[in-house]
């Protein structure tokens, strides 16, 4: 067998190698909100999509009592 | 002549590299890894779609619950406002809500309805009416969505639907990206299209 024909067997193996073990990833949700806990955000391949709040806005003091909010700009973000 | 000597150099030796077969692996696997991003991002169930409409006084809804039956779960929640009035907003925001009702996460999103004349006197109108967000549910369990909408003109219905996604494009898609650029830039190297595509611009333009 020639080096160069080695060469692109061995790529071939390595490609096969990783491609199959971003399977087991991407079936468990790699990348999205919530894979890695609800305290860390996306990843930094996933972007595009609407914005995103980890940190809760709790307002005390008001005359309604404690009350939990989003993370939006309506709930002082 | 200095690429005839190269031609018949690499003729002669048969272990020297062929990144054009190399290109080509590399190729056929980025496409490979960008099908298989595309078959990651197939629905496999309906969960939840529901309706909001305008006249639901505190502009708050819940919806649920969703039953997460096993652990790191793919969904795509999708939010469309319907018949947004002409300039308007309107900032939808969805919280994440566990089997107790405790907030997880948020997200949320601008949309807008404008229209108006250019310069010119033509009318034009843009929109932004909806948007979707993929998450991952960690454990098995019930979940729940509540959205909220603060908005200058209120949108006669918000459209909410939640659907089971089979699992995750980004790891292949990125792949499949990466794979592509390195099988370019060899199939470059060894065929180097891009001077000879540059000596017949320049030549067009000279006879031009």
């Amino acid at each position: 067998m020639t080096k160069a024909k080695k060469t692109v067997y061995i790529v071939v193996a390595i490609c096969g190698i990783i491609y199959a073990s971003l399977i087991p990833m991407a079936s468990s949700g790699y990348g999205y909100m919530g894979y890695s806990g609800y305290n860390s955000g996306p990843s930094f391949f996933y972007w595009g999509g609407p914005t995103i709040y980890r940190d809760r806005e709790v307002r005390h003091g008001s005359l309604s009592g404690t009350n939990m909010r989003g993370g939006g700009p309506g709930s002082g973000k | 002549m200095l690429l005839n000597k190269r031609k018949a150099r690499h003729s002669n030796n048969p272990d020297a590299m062929d990144l054009g077969k190399l290109a080509s692996v590399l190729i056929i696997f980025s496409l490979l890894s960008f099908v298989t991003a595309w078959v990651f991002s197939f629905e496999t169930q309906a969960i939840k779609s529901t309706d909001i409409y305008s006249n639901n006084s505190n502009h708050s809804s819940l919806v649920g619950p969703i039953q997460n039956k096993s652990r790191n779960e793919t969904y795509e929640i999708r939010v469309k406002a319907v018949n947004m009035p002409i300039q308007s907003w309107a900032y939808i925001e969805g919280q994440v809500l566990d089997e107790n009702k405790e907030y997880l996460f948020s997200f949320g999103k601008s949309l807008w309805n404008e229209s108006g004349r250019d310069s010119e006197g033509y009318s034009w109108h843009e929109s932004d009416d909806e948007y979707a967000i993929s998450i991952t549910l960690a454990n098995a369990g019930l979940y729940y969505l509540q959205f909220n909408a603060e908005s200058n003109l209120q949108p006669e219905i918000i459209s909410l639907s939640v659907v089971k996604k089979l699992g995750s494009s980004l790891p292949h898609f990125w792949l499949g990206v990466l794979l592509l650029l390195i099988g370019i830039v060899l199939n470059e190297i060894k065929k180097r299209t891009s001077p000879k595509v540059l000596g017949r611009l320049r030549g067009a333009d000279d006879e031009g």
